[in-house]
């Protein structure tokens, strides 16, 4: 069963009880909310994902039960008003991880962002079954382009923009390489494109669909960009590493896409990493085989079309 | 006398002229050409003095042992010595 199976009223009910457990690539995320911002956003931009069953846990006696222990979930989360006077005067949400609020309030009016937000900070601070790159990642022809940046480098505009070239999306914000075999494992999310992008992406064509721009947050305006079916339906299908671009753009610079010295790609994706010092050794050998296995280039770009032709272009490049 | 400490283990990777070592005795990441990397090589599998060192380069690089080198010896051991890559040995 997908989201988009459950009515309205069913979505609400199963986010009120905490009883909707979605499931994005490896992670069931587990989800309790009243905030109908959030049931409309989660609605609107996970309808293709899978809901996994959910099975309550009955506690043994004496035990009174726990709010959520409800079964196995990689990560069990809450969005919800602070208690008291908040709730009416400039009302605030918080994120909550395993019953515990993880951030200073928000505006509520950015409940649903902080829902992306927060599953972004569960993922870098949890997930260390894989090595975490900071990078967007798209496949073609089961070999996985990554481009590995920080924020305001234009990874989501070319994302986005690769998405709608007929790139499979893998994430916009996580490489999750694999250190058993070296491969990238999805996990397809909304793709968040901030301020000038927003306009820029929404021209590319109406069948890139956005949900609403949400002003004024610490990253200035943000709008997230729903992901195709097609990328959801594969997020079992994992990639081989292919290319590693790191990508900056460059407002009134020339255009440039050239390699990269192997050796200062390895030590550009350290900088890049979440959880390398976590891993340790696997971590450097995960990285090290990544690097092995890829052409690795960087561009510079103020042209997002000439930038999108040339990435295009690469899977016909030899390797 | 300097050496890598016989526990720390450093995994190696080279790329043309470029090696990247891990440390897991650090957790830290480095990138270095070829004669830091020949050096911490040798270190590697010997203790050894700074004269040593000299005199190893010498031959291996084809470099006489002059001040110049024994400049670059010493600088080169202070810098490794600084990212924890060597350790002072007992004679």
């Amino acid at each position: 069963m997908n989201v988009r199976d459950l009515s309205p009223s069913e979505l609400r009910d199963q986010l009120e009880r905490g009883a909707f457990r979605l499931r994005i690539g490896p992670f069931v995320a587990q989800v309790r909310t009243g905030l109908a911002s959030v049931v409309r956003s989660l609605g609107f931009f996970y309808g293709d994902y899978p809901l996994e069953p959910f099975e309550p846990f009955e506690p043994f006696e004496p035990f009174e039960p726990f709010e959520d222990d409800s079964g196995i979930a990689d990560f069990h989360l809450r969005l919800a008003p602070p208690p008291g006077l908040r709730r009416y005067y400039r009302p605030q949400v918080l994120f909550f991880q395993d019953g515990r609020s993880q951030f200073q309030p928000y505006p509520q009016g950015l409940a649903p962002p902080l829902f992306e937000w927060g599953l972004n900070w569960c993922i870098s601070k949890q997930a260390h079954q894989y090595l975490i790159v900071h990078s967007a990642v798209v496949e073609r022809g089961g070999r996985a382009l990554l481009l590995p940046a920080h924020p305001g480098s234009g990874k989501s505009t070319l994302t986005a923009g690769l998405v709608h070239r007929g790139f499979r999306l893998l994430s916009d914000e996580h490489a999750l390489i694999r250190p058993e075999d070296g491969r990238i494992v999805p996990v397809p999310r909304p793709i968040a494109l901030k301020n000038e992008s927003i306009a820029v992406i929404q021209k590319l064509g109406p069948e890139l669909v956005f949900g609403p721009t949400f002003h004024d947050t610490q990253k200035g305006d943000v709008a997230h960009l729903r992901v195709f079916e097609d990328s959801v339906k594969r997020s079992e299908e994992t990639a081989a590493p292919g290319w590693v671009v790191f990508p900056k753009f460059i407002k009134g610079g020339s255009h440039r896409l050239e390699p990269v010295a192997k050796a200062a790609a390895m030590m550009e994706l350290v900088d890049n990493s979440i959880n390398y010092s976590v891993l340790g050794s696997v971590g450097y050998r995960a990285l090290a085989r990544l690097v092995d296995e890829s052409m690795c280039l960087s561009l510079d770009y103020e042209d997002l079309s000439e930038a999108l032709d040339e990435l295009k272009h690469l899977p016909e490049r030899a390797l | 006398m300097w050496r890598v400490p016989e526990n720390w283990r450093l995994e190696w990777r080279q790329w043309g002229g470029l090696h990247v070592v891990y440390n897991p005795a650090s957790g830290d990441t480095h990138l270095l050409n070829a004669l830091p990397a020949y050096v911490l090589r040798s270190l590697e599998t010997k203790a050894s003095s700074i004269e040593e060192l000299e005199a190893l380069v010498s031959s291996s690089h084809d470099r006489p042992p002059d001040e110049a080198l024994s400049s670059d010896i010493e600088a080169l051991i202070s810098e490794l010595d600084e990212l924890g890559l060597i350790a002072p040995a007992q004679s």
